[in-house]
């Protein structure tokens, strides 16, 4: 996920491939959880994209990567 | 679904610590450290320990913080069963290129039935030749356990076993037909099955060889021990003589289980052995007959031990750990409660060390069904649904063949953790096998 001056959101694939530009965020959550064995920290976002498709993306608040989320 | 056979003659073939000398072999230069293997169920007792160890007060049985109190430089290896027993069936399918009639006792003890031999390999001793180089075959990779195989030889299992354990690592026993009271005579009782606390009576008694229980009268061990000491007598009298029965072990029916991220919580097991158990008794091999042997095992997630076991100790883990229970069914069942009863007292009693990874389930052995079961088992809708699962193959391995050259696997993804905040732990792969 990359973010331009204007602050839009750009995501794209980790070889280069661009998937879409975000149009619209729907909603946004946090997750904190397994803290006992290996920490998770992630922030949610779903999106739509320009033409329509919606995602569910989120960032590994640890490692700060973004990932998609398969259904 | 099995078949036994019987011999008389009997090889014994034992590799003492049979566990222990697996991690020796896994982990080279082991062999010349202290080292104790951690205790399946807990890890904080030790289950068996090297000689180097011993010799530094170390016991089996001690707790983690007092072998290191006696040894600093101990090292400790968490357990890893499902290996232990895999390297153990290599073995016994090893033997059985000597002989059909195998027998299995603990880990690393085993009996070769060695009737007919003779006309093949001919006099015993070059029966236990064919033995030798039989395992080092075997023993690939695993020359420091070759060395301490111990074997013996003999009329009966109890014979076999009493020269193996009284044989030089590396060498055998040979007790000729009609010699056996002679050699038992002078073996002390300890080489006999016994509790410590009927070994402690005998010796109190002042019995401390088998020839001086043998010299007693039968009835009067007898009235003494009952029936254990009647048998004791005549193992030590060398009046019985227990054949080698060797078992065709059925093919087991297999149900598997990978979850996408390693599991711990105890209840997300259960569901998933209940699953297991649901999908394995609906095998059509299983059809018509009632499970009696059952083994679950659990390959976990490699990572730390616990903070008493690292304490103070150069700690070896191996880099895949397991965790293993098997059960015989007392009584022989298809039903799925009965069956998970037990394992899922094991699972609350000695869960495993850490988070699994994959869980495998396997009916090992099986009971006939009643006559109506086995009359089902047979009958047209049986055929048809033998028919549907032809079809099913054919189609997975035409699927299997068009995805990676027939090496990928097929998967169902099942349900087992809904309710998790977590997308991915909500499901399960669990392994499609038509």
């Amino acid at each position: 996920v990359e973010f331009d001056e204007s602050g839009a959101m750009t995501v794209g694939r980790s070889d280069g491939r661009m998937v879409g530009k975000v149009e619209a965020i729907l909603e946004s959550w946090r997750i904190d959880d397994e803290w006992w064995r290996h920490m998770i920290a992630r922030a949610y976002l779903e999106v739509i994209l320009e033409g329509g498709k919606r995602l569910v993306l989120f960032q590994d608040l640890i490692t700060g990567q973004w990932f998609v989320q398969m259904p | 679904m099995s078949q036994s056979s019987t011999s008389s003659l009997a090889a014994c073939v034992w590799i003492p610590l049979f566990p222990l000398r697996c991690e020796e072999a896994r982990q080279g230069g082991l062999a010349n450290h202290p080292t104790a293997l951690l205790a399946p169920d807990t890890t904080r007792k030790l289950w068996q320990v090297s000689a180097l160890a011993r010799h530094a007060g170390v016991k089996p049985g001690m707790t983690v913080s007092q072998a290191i109190g006696l040894c600093p430089t101990l090292r400790l290896i968490e357990p890893d069963p499902v290996h232990y027993d895999e390297r153990f069936a290599r073995l016994l399918a090893a033997l059985n290129e000597v002989s059909p009639v195998i027998e299995s006792g603990d880990l690393g003890l085993a009996y070769v039935g060695a009737d007919g031999l003779e006309g093949i390999f001919g006099s015993p001793g070059k029966i236990i030749e064919a033995i030798k180089r039989m395992l080092e075959g075997w023993n690939v990779g695993m020359s420091e356990a070759g060395s301490t195989v111990r074997l013996g030889f003999g009329l009966g299992k109890f014979t076999a076993w009493v020269a193996a354990s009284r044989s030089k690592p590396g060498e055998a026993i040979i007790v000729a037909p009609g010699v056996e009271q002679k050699f038992l005579a002078s073996q002390p009782i300890s080489v006999l099955p016994l509790d410590s606390h009927l070994h402690r009576r005998l010796r109190l008694l002042g019995i401390r060889t088998l020839g001086a229980l043998a010299a007693l009268p039968e009835e009067a061990v007898t009235a003494q021990f009952g029936a254990v000491g009647r048998r004791l007598w005549r193992l030590a009298a060398g009046r019985i003589a227990e054949p080698v029965e060797g078992r065709i072990a059925p093919e087991p029916i297999v149900a598997a289980l990978t979850f996408f991220t390693p599991v711990g919580e105890r209840e997300l097991l259960v569901h998933s052995l209940d699953q297991l158990i649901a999908r394995a008794l609906k095998h059509p091999r299983r059809i018509g007959w009632r499970v009696h042997a059952v083994r679950l095992r659990a390959d976990l997630e490699s990572g730390q031990m616990d903070s008493d076991v690292g304490r103070g100790a150069a700690c070896c883990a191996p880099p895949n750990r397991s965790w293993l229970v098997n059960v015989l069914l007392k009584d022989p069942t298809a039903d799925a409660g009965r069956i998970g009863a037990p394992l899922k007292t094991r699972l609350e009693q000695s869960p495993p060390t850490g988070a699994v990874e994959r869980l495998i389930l396997e009916f090992t052995a099986f009971a006939p069904g009643t006559t109506e079961l086995q009359l089902f088992a047979r009958d047209a809708q049986a055929a048809a649904r033998a028919g549907q699962q032809r079809a099913l193959q054919s189609a997975a391995r035409e699927i299997r063949m068009r995805v990676q050259g027939g090496r990928a696997n097929l998967y169902h993804v099942i349900e087992v953790q809904p309710w998790s905040r977590l997308p991915e732990r909500r499901y399960a792969l669990i392994d499609y096998e038509p």
